[in-house]
């Protein structure tokens, strides 16, 4: 036996090189990208479930805050409307409690997710040092764990609506396709932010200051009517705009969204086109991780 | 089949017998750049299609052709830097190649610098089934596995302690049972076992020849070059990342310490100037007592030889140790010394003033105990007397009847004071030459620190005689007769 294996290894004089770093088709990049991703799709559910347990490992009640937190922040923010500030309601007659929890609920979903995912290549950095784990997946699974709390806190968002007097209606239906657009909105800007800070660590800074912007710049705690029309087709490249709205016209106006046309193709049009270069970017940065983590 | 560029492609374990690991033409470029963000730009940069002007580029692995047979295993030698980890880590998928094509067949289990992927926050238990979860098994067929991994890794309790609280000992022992128990078809081993303790070590062995028999491909990488040459069918040798050697393990061994010893000293001598040729006629005793046979005496300085010294060296000047080496009967350098054998301890010595000294040499064990001491007293010679500026090669010739270890020489130079008191040091290194000394194949072993030679006589006794108590033993085995 031993005299065979000897055999097994011959030395192979290839005079051709193939160099790496050589351009692919775009389409064959992202190909590939999708490929892997698809084939081990089946370790994200263990992954999410890890990435939860261990973000409330050291704390008594463990899991449970992933479904505490959201609803006590919930609260805080009725509470404040409620008695603090006393707000009544907007021009069109909106109830303004319900209109900012409407728009809220999406945002602190994007904001966590966006700073939970950022980091998220260095937090596994053991992962894509030591092994041969598909590194495209820890992004996503952060996205998973922040869509998680964000489920969670749509439900509870929902019962403190319908008990102040907002009844479901037939816009609520739409709720699964804005977690869809969320989720692919977020997948995207995850596996971009997440890439790139692996090499600039500056990202990790600049970030607060950019999700503060964000959301000053989005129409989420002033309506979408105050800005002046010209204004309106930049608000239409602006993603997230098409969230925070649409959950306001579905749960609070039973609103269609498709009905807006130009806002859900220019949504679209900007979520893909993220989605194609995240993945390209992602899959050029996927060889150098772990030579610099 | 091979895949498209620099996808490592990794395909389920064939039924038929083609290669478990085949690399072809692979070759690894590390780019150092100034700064972090050069990488970056560089890489999203599509339009600079040379990409020369962001990094300096490192060719860590060059044209590697290699198959591997499944069930074959394969150890791989050389020495630090020449590539053996990158070349497992691009095996492993965990490097990227630069150059090349990677495919590997089944499904594989790396144990690359201490380390199996763990969560440093989660427990050893959480951490088997996390495990279990990256690598795509279910939590039933861990369940399964987990009684084995716990026994075979026997951390006690710590099991259910966080793994960043481990010592490097347990991780590897975690890292390692989980490795083995989740039964790789190819299995990569990268000298992160050095850090078990022995008994483990053994445990691993045992566990890896085990598995190496039921068809495992296995990749090792160890300094314990022993341990290769009785493992490895094949191994292969890698020298400044291209594959200098290939064949059967011992062969391949054997050319990597033939090499290793002519590195060393080349190493050192890339350093030596040989200054004015010594003059026999000028120390007749030294020559005619020591070493007759050797007619020509270069001087040796090497400055390697002083940055190698220059952290333990003692002494208050007035006598340099200029070089110090062994060489074997054809006065070669040599660093692995059959037992027993004769050799030349040389030592170069240079005076920075008048007087008369002496010096001697310690022979130490790996753990700096020393065994034995050549000196002048001891070979008969009272000292020899020099003026500043004057040199002399002295010679111990001694046979070195000493047990299989490590050895090193410490040299201590300087003027005596009176007879049989310490002298005054002037110039003393430590480690200044190391050696190893190794048992002749069919002669008997040593077990023991040395050698003492001696003779065995065997006699019939004639007469019986009345022994007092203490000689009991004796009487008892003549009344046995």
């Amino acid at each position: 036996m031993k005299q065979q294996t000897w055999h097994n290894i011959k030395l192979y004089v290839l005079s051709k090189k193939i160099n790496t770093d050589r351009r692919i088709p775009v389409f064959t990049s992202i190909g590939i990208f999708i490929r892997a991703f698809w084939r081990d799709r089946g370790r994200i559910p263990g992954m999410v479930w890890w990435d939860f347990k261990k973000r409330y490992l050291s704390s008594f009640i463990g899991v449970a805050w992933g479904f505490i937190q959201p609803a006590l922040s919930l609260l805080i923010i009725g509470l404040a409307m409620r008695y603090g500030l006393r707000m009544g309601s907007l021009n069109d007659g909106t109830p303004f409690t319900p209109w900012l929890i409407c728009g809220m609920i999406p945002w602190l979903f994007i904001s966590e997710t966006l700073q939970a995912s950022t980091g998220s290549l260095l937090e596994y950095g053991y992962l894509i040092k030591k092994t041969t784990f598909n590194v495209s997946l820890i992004p996503f699974v952060k996205v998973m764990t922040g869509l998680l709390t964000h489920i969670v806190m749509v439900i509870i968002a929902g019962i403190y609506l319908w008990l102040n007097g907002i009844t479901p209606g037939i816009g609520w239906i739409q709720l699964p396709y804005l977690l869809i657009a969320g989720t692919a909105l977020m997948s995207a800007l995850s596996w971009l932010l997440a890439a790139a800070h692996v090499f600039i660590r500056d990202i990790g800074s600049a970030l607060g200051i950019l999700i503060t912007l964000l959301m000053w710049v989005t129409p989420i705690l002033w309506p979408a009517d105050v800005l002046s029309p010209s204004m309106k087709p930049v608000a239409l490249l602006n993603p997230f705009y098409h969230i925070t709205d649409g959950y306001r016209k579905a749960i609070l106006h039973n609103e269609w969204i498709f009905s807006d046309g130009t806002g859900i193709t220019s949504f679209w049009i900007v979520t893909l086109s993220l989605l194609i270069i995240s993945m390209l970017v992602f899959r050029r940065l996927n060889n150098h991780f772990a030579d610099v983590i | 089949m091979l895949y498209e560029v620099n996808d490592h492609a990794r395909l389920p374990i064939p039924g038929d017998s083609l290669p478990a690991v085949q690399l072809q033409g692979v070759g690894k470029v590390y780019k150092l750049y100034h700064r972090r963000q050069d990488r970056f730009l560089e890489a999203i940069d599509i339009f600079n299609r040379n990409k020369t002007k962001y990094a300096r580029r490192f060719h860590a692995l060059k044209d590697i052709d290699l198959e591997i047979g499944q069930g074959e295993t394969v150890g791989i030698v050389g020495s630090n830097g020449s590539g053996k980890s990158t070349m497992l880590g691009i095996i492993a998928g965990v490097i990227q190649p630069s150059f090349g094509k990677v495919v590997t067949r089944g499904r594989i289990a790396s144990l690359l610098e201490l380390g199996a992927g763990f969560n440093p926050e989660l427990t050893g238990i959480e951490n088997i089934y996390f495990h279990g979860t990256t690598t795509g098994l279910s939590r039933e067929e861990m369940d399964m596995k987990r009684e084995e991994i716990i026994q075979f890794a026997d951390i006690g309790e710590y099991i259910d302690q966080p793994v960043k609280t481990y010592s490097s000992g347990m991780f590897v022992r975690l890292a390692f049972a989980v490795s083995i128990c989740v039964k790789p078809d190819i299995l990569i081993v990268d000298e992160a076992l050095s850090v078990g303790d022995m008994r483990f070590q053994a445990k691993c062995m045992t566990a890896i020849d085990r598995i190496r028999k039921s068809g495992v491909t296995v990749l090792f990488v160890a300094h314990d070059l022993g341990a290769i040459k009785s493992f490895c069918q094949r191994a292969v040798y890698l020298e400044k990342g291209k594959i200098k050697d290939i064949g059967t393990a011992s062969d391949v061994v054997e050319h990597y310490l033939r090499d290793m010893k002519t590195a060393s000293s080349a190493e050192i001598s890339r350093f030596l100037r040989s200054s004015n040729s010594f003059n026999p006629e000028e120390n007749i005793d030294v020559q005619q007592t020591l070493n007759p046979a050797i007619q020509t005496f270069d001087f040796r300085y090497s400055e390697a030889f002083d940055r190698m010294v220059a952290a333990h060296r003692y002494g208050i000047g007035g006598l340099r140790i200029r070089y110090v080496e062994i060489t074997d009967e054809e006065d070669q350098p040599v660093s692995e010394i059959p037992f027993d054998s004769l050799v030349n301890i040389k030592i170069h010595l240079e005076s920075e003033c008048d007087g008369k000294f002496v010096a001697h040499t310690l022979i130490k064990n790996a753990n700096k105990i020393p065994i034995c001491q050549l000196s002048f007293r001891l070979s008969g010679q009272e000292g020899m007397v020099l003026r500043k500026g004057e040199r002399r090669i002295l010679i111990f010739k001694a046979k070195l009847p000493l047990g299989n270890g490590v050895y090193s020489l410490e040299v201590i130079a300087g003027r005596p004071i009176a007879i049989n008191s310490p002298i005054e040091i002037m110039d003393g290194v430590q480690d200044a030459y190391t050696f190893r000394i190794v048992a002749i194949p069919g002669k008997p072993n040593i077990w023991t620190a040395c050698y003492i030679p001696h003779t065995l006589e065997i006699l019939h006794p004639g007469n019986t005689t009345q022994t007092p108590d203490t000689l009991r033993l004796s009487s008892q085995n003549e009344s046995d007769q």
